[in-house]
């Protein structure tokens, strides 16, 4: 009786489910992508209307120069403010995180426990707390407005999962081979550049699209930060599209799926480094 | 090519001591072992001679070069690693090169060296492949050809043979033993594995909770035990040990453990005069208590160090075979012909030879006096 109630669950609940959760999360993106190519009045008036009317005027207009749309000349402003502040929080993080959590991983120094806790205790700490005191700072040090705000505030947020992944790899290495590196040859430094990093490559990868793709979404800082195109990012850009009277559907949703283009690429070809990025923090912890 | 000396080398580790006081002078050319139990400190005292760990007190000298404050790269040093430490993301040939690319040797050098070691070591057809590609066995000569390659001073190996199963171990202890006549290079060797101590070593260094025990030829540590840790470690199986006094008995000076009582050789009377009456450790080997055909069991002479044990467990091993047996509550260990085996439960008259035994003070441990010959069977 169980082996019959245990191939029902296999063959049929168990795909079942799994189909329902792969509509749920796809769905919305199904429909963003669908709607960007529907001129806005088929889309107020029959969303499902068949055949549906396609056109291209909705990129036209994200891309077009002023005038041509609400905020549209804006937008290739934000793709680049985003495309800068995330690629130069990615590079610091994997710097400090890596240079950090080879020292969590081999150097034996006082505190070094306490700082680990704390480390992971911050991670918990939900990062709207700190907006206020960090909007101070930035205004203090005359920083608002720019990407540099945006990056010390990714940063601070990318770096303890940026440490505590790398320190799971570096410790995943075996001492032994940078004392053999040692022997032969290197500084401490040295064994560090050529036999640790490079066998440490997949755990970079895995931090850095995980750094790059939280960075590329973050939204609340963004807005709070920022207050023009100087330093406007892509999600406070899409924002805008919503204005108090209107919502430009066609630019929000075309938008939307240049701003999921670069995620979606990473996501895809990258896959087997997140996955790997997940599981690194358990080997030898 | 280099001696080595330590003086009062300390290593601690918080208030954990490592290595103790440690002083020891290894000859250029040399091939010493460093032999003890886990966590005895071997391996620290290695790492904190290639410099891989700063040492907390003491000397190291290589030849005549002061090497507390050089970093290992200017040691001129090579080391073999229990786990082989092959660069992964390199082949055979890189990894064997990769020390002289980072002295910045002629490439014409390199590829001399490289394919010298590689011939010397038969593992000229692996030059290609990457470390995974490779068996133990040839991962462990690669590490080996790493080492050599460079020349070294001095070759140091943390237990570069314990990853190995035991036909390869037996095939790479002579291989090493070969590469060491060869080069003639100094050889500094750490290992849990007696056998390995035995068998390849010039001398062997016994180390304890970070103490020397004894420093000597694997003779001598065999032959003269320094105490009664070194005669427990050194032999397989290990010194049976009894606890009892020095007594006279009919004159002769006797070892006295109750049950029965073995007197003891002329040499070992010379020794031992001065601790008759008191309490002793005595020890004998496996292989120096002699298993009396069974007819003689009418002749079990607790006095004349012939006594009657109990086969507990009946242990064959092919060329040779081990009993345990149990004597007035003790255990012993006991050599005996395969081909005259007794069965478990068997009463057998056991022979104590009485110049093999080896005397202890039982407060210090150490030796009283040692064996003045070789035991009853040859080892």
């Amino acid at each position: 009786m169980s082996g019959h109630r245990h191939g029902l669950l296999r063959r049929i609940l168990f795909p079942l489910g799994v189909a329902f959760f792969t509509v749920f999360s796809l769905a919305p993106f199904v429909w963003m992508v669908y709607a960007s190519f529907v001129p806005k009045s088929q889309l107020l008036s029959d969303p499902f209307a068949l055949p549906p009317q396609f056109t291209i005027n909705n990129y036209y207009r994200l891309f077009a120069s002023a005038n041509d749309g609400i905020g549209a000349d804006n937008f290739r402003h934000a793709i680049i403010n985003s495309l800068g502040v995330c690629a130069v929080t990615t590079l610091i993080s994997l710097l400090i995180g890596s240079i950090g959590g080879y020292a969590f991983a081999r150097l034996r120094f006082g505190g070094k426990n306490a700082l680990l806790l704390f480390l992971l205790a911050i991670q918990f700490l939900p990062s709207v707390t700190v907006i206020i005191p960090m909007y101070r700072m930035g205004s203090a040090v005359h920083l608002l407005n720019t990407w540099w705000i945006l990056i010390f505030a990714y940063t601070s947020f990318a770096l303890p999962f940026t440490l505590w992944i790398m320190r799971g790899y570096f410790e995943s290495i075996p001492r032994s081979l940078e004392n053999a590196a040692r022997v032969d040859g290197c500084s401490r430094f040295g064994a560090f550049l050529r036999v640790v990093l490079p066998l440490s490559a997949p755990g970079f990868a895995a931090t850095a699209i995980f750094t790059f793709l939280n960075a590329w979404d973050e939204f609340f800082f963004a807005l709070i930060f920022t207050n023009n195109y100087a330093a406007k990012t892509l999600p406070v850009a899409l924002s805008e599209f919503t204005s108090r009277h209107t919502i430009d559907f066609g630019l929000q949703m075309s938008g939307g799926v240049v701003a999921n283009i670069l995620p979606v690429v990473i996501a895809l070809s990258m896959q087997r480094y997140i996955v790997r990025g997940l599981t690194a923090g358990g080997v030898k912890g | 090519m280099a001696g080595v000396t330590l003086k009062h080398l300390t290593k601690r580790f918080g208030k954990v001591v490592a290595v103790n006081d440690v002083s020891l002078e290894i000859e250029d050319g040399e091939f010493i072992i460093l032999l003890g139990p886990s966590g005895c400190g071997k391996s620290t005292l290695l790492y904190s001679i290639a410099g891989l760990e700063d040492i907390s007190d003491g000397e190291i000298y290589i030849g005549d070069r002061l090497m507390n404050r050089v970093p290992p790269k200017a040691r001129n040093i090579a080391m073999v690693f229990q786990d082989y430490a092959l660069y992964p993301h390199m082949n055979v040939y890189d990894n064997m090169a990769f020390g002289l690319k980072l002295r910045r040797a002629s490439k014409e050098e390199i590829d001399r060296r490289v394919h010298e070691a590689a011939a010397l070591l038969g593992i000229e057809h692996l030059l290609e492949r990457r470390p995974r590609e490779l068996s133990g066995g040839q991962r462990q000569r690669v590490a080996l050809g790493r080492a050599i390659v460079r020349e070294p001073d001095v070759f140091l190996m943390d237990e570069p043979l314990s990853n190995l199963d035991a036909i390869l171990r037996v095939q790479m202890r002579a291989e090493i033993s070969k590469l060491h006549s060869r080069l003639k290079t100094t050889f500094i060797y750490v290992t849990h594995d007696q056998i390995e101590a035995m068998t390849m070593g010039d001398r062997i260094v016994i180390l304890r909770d970070g103490l020397i025990q004894q420093v000597g030829t694997p003779e001598e540590v065999y032959a003269n035990p320094a105490n009664v840790f070194v005669a427990g470690f050194i032999g397989t199986p290990s010194m049976n040990m009894m606890q009892g006094h020095l007594t006279r008995h009919d004159g002769a000076l006797t070892f006295d453990a109750g049950s029965f009582r073995v007197p003891l050789g002329t040499a070992a009377v010379e020794r031992a005069t001065h601790y008759e009456g008191r309490p002793v450790i005595a020890g004998v080997r496996p292989s120096a208590i002699q298993a009396l055909p069974r007819g003689a069991a009418g002749d079990v002479a607790a006095g004349a160090g012939i006594v009657a044990a109990r086969v507990d467990v009946v242990e064959p091993m092919g060329d040779v075979a081990y009993i345990f047996v149990d004597v007035g509550g003790q255990s012993f260990t006991v050599r005996v012909d395969p081909l005259s085996l007794p069965r478990v439960g068997d009463v057998v008259p056991l022979r104590i030879d009485g110049s093999a035994l080896h005397l202890f003070d039982p407060e210090s441990q150490r030796a009283i006096s040692g064996a003045v010959r070789e035991p009853v069977a040859a080892r």
